[in-house]
């Protein structure tokens, strides 16, 4: 296991596509910064540390759809899982391999994203408008649902023997999903009530109930639903603006666990020819 | 080239990216037409009167779709070519690179035409009898069509360009389908900008029981000069075309739209042609 690490980390030193990956994220994280600091100037708004701190989550579900399948699909094209097999590793250290070191490209893409953004931000921003426990939780949560994103992909990448085809299912795959994730969003978005009042004593007198809010175990079926999907997570944590902040690292744990358990088993069963 | 194009098209009613691309196409019609209708029958059920979806606004979404379903299939279509040497092999018994570009750009063009009858043939198919006519005027619909219909083919003929410059397959793919998604996204945002207006109007509001009246001022996000020109130039490109499409519906497309469609495909054909007949193929 430790040799098949140290050997996917030696050729991911060497890949123009991880390299290229960092410099990509890094440049968005400068420039949604000096963006947001040319705002700042301009109309002398004000902005939140958290303002545009999480959207990586957004950014890596995209990246690391392209990044897994063309880094580790090259592994089939050039007969490499099978050289590993051969010499004796195992196909669920191999697939572990794979899954530990794209997460390791995922948290270098995102430090690589926070650096420009902490580095700017801290002496421009306000300082965030949430607890520290809260925003420690997004950010932990945030890194966790990159490792979900990782797992997903590894799943794809793993058994299917083509990489442009293994390409294909994750990028398309991931716009599919937030497609779903943003059609689960629009029914919990409806308030309660039509309209609320506020007397002069500060009391808050509901209007008409809304028809269109979904409430009971429907709203419990849909948030679950939103919280599990990895592109929902995405869509919270880049608002930064987290309904259950300590509900999602466990769900992206439970991702990781079902992606990586369900991908490893088709991998042990997988004809590789 | 009429040989090259039959065996081009016989490929391509074998191909299954190419039905599977169909398929959603028509799938997305039908649950299009069908989740308006559930959607009316809710209003109508929580007494919300004259409750209508209409089909108009079901049938005005293909354009957003032809775009990213074209990108893998023109990718894994014409990269095929490559990875199984039958470009070679097309050379080598004399047919002309010029020839082998047109056949894939007129099959990749057909495709996407294709995908987007095929949306237009479920979504009036099951939303007719679901949602009733279409309340916009014949001719108008008629032209969205033919505008929509000219952007895929300009799409198409941008994605041949990259699948037949570029050997990796999946390297087409990720660059196809990267392209597409961030012309959808470039023409959400520039339709945000451009639509700014340029100044917010006089506005009054009760502060601590008096009325206050704020005046008129110019709104400083307003894309003016030079800048708006290229922001308009940029949404008026094959893509970003989409969401044009999609906000004018009631006025009516503007006609350069096909122009500049038009003059994607000739840019992108030209000047892959150039590229391509340069282009070593090991």
């Amino acid at each position: 296991m430790r040799n098949l690490l140290s050997a996917n980390f030696l050729r991911l030193r060497k890949s123009a596509l991880f390299w290229g990956l960092l410099l990509l994220l890094f440049g968005l994280g400068m420039l949604f910064t000096l963006h947001r600091v040319k705002e700042q100037a301009q109309w002398g708004a004000h902005f939140y540390l958290t303002v545009d701190l999480f959207t990586y989550a957004l950014f890596l579900g995209f990246g690391m759809a392209a990044f897994i399948p063309l880094f580790f699909g090259a592994e089939y094209s050039d007969g490499a899982i099978r050289n590993k097999l051969v010499i004796g590793h195992s196909r669920w250290a191999i697939y572990l391999s794979h899954l530990v070191t794209s997460v390791v490209v995922a948290l270098s893409a995102a430090a690589a994203y926070l650096a420009p953004v902490l580095a700017i931000g801290l002496f421009v921003y306000e300082p965030p408008n949430m607890d520290a426990g809260t925003f420690l939780l997004i950010l932990l949560g945030s890194l966790a649902l990159l490792a979900a994103y990782c797992a997903l992909y590894t799943f794809v990448v793993m058994n299917c023997s083509r990489k442009s085809a293994a390409a294909v299912i994750c990028l398309v795959g991931m716009l599919v999903l937030y497609v779903a994730a943003g059609n689960i969003e629009v029914p919990l978005m409806h308030p309660e009530y039509m309209s609320m009042e506020v007397t002069d004593s500060g009391e808050i007198i509901p209007g008409e109930p809304n028809p269109r809010y979904v409430g009971g175990a429907a709203r419990d079926v849909l948030e679950t639903l939103h919280d599990l999907l990895p592109t929902g997570q995405s869509l919270q944590y880049m608002r930064a603006d987290v309904a259950h902040p300590a509900r999602l690292p466990l769900y992206s744990l439970v991702d990781i666990l079902v992606f990586t358990a369900a991908g490893a088993t088709l991998f042990r069963k997988k004809d590789l020819k | 080239m009429v040989n090259l194009l039959s065996a081009g098209f016989l490929r391509l009613w074998r191909s299954r990216s190419f039905w599977v691309c169909l398929g959603v196409m028509a799938g997305v019609g039908v649950f299009e037409a069908v989740s308006g209708w559930r959607a009316m029958m809710d209003f109508r059920s929580s007494g919300v009167a004259d409750a209508i979806v209409s089909l108009d606004s079901r049938y005005f979404i293909f354009p957003f779709l032809s775009g990213i379903l074209l990108s893998p299939f023109c990718a894994l279509f014409t990269g095929a070519e490559y990875s199984d040497g039958t470009i070679r092999n097309k050379l080598s018994v004399g047919h002309t690179r010029a020839a082998v570009y047109f056949s894939n750009l007129v099959l990749c063009v057909t495709a996407g035409i294709l995908f987007c009858l095929g949306y237009i043939a479920a979504v009036l198919a099951a939303g007719f009898p679901l949602l009733g006519p279409m309340r916009t005027p014949f001719p108008v619909v008629l032209w969205y069509t033919f505008c929509a219909v000219a952007m895929t083919s300009a799409l198409a003929a941008l994605f041949t360009m990259i699948a037949m410059l570029c050997q990796s397959k999946a390297i087409t793919a990720v660059i196809c389908i990267f392209l597409a998604y961030f012309l959808l996204f470039l023409g959400i945002y520039l339709n945000n900008r451009l639509s700014e207006p340029e100044t917010y109007p006089e506005q009054q509001y009760v502060q601590d029981g008096q009325i206050v009246t704020a005046a008129a001022h110019p709104n400083p996000n307003y894309v003016r000069g030079g800048k708006r020109a290229v922001y308009q130039f940029l949404y008026d490109l094959p893509g970003c075309q989409a969401v044009q499409l999609a906000t004018t519906i009631d006025t009516g497309a503007p006609p350069r739209l096909p122009l500049y469609s038009l003059a994607a495909v000739l840019l992108s054909t030209g000047s892959g042609i150039l590229l391509f007949r340069r282009k070593n193929l090991k």
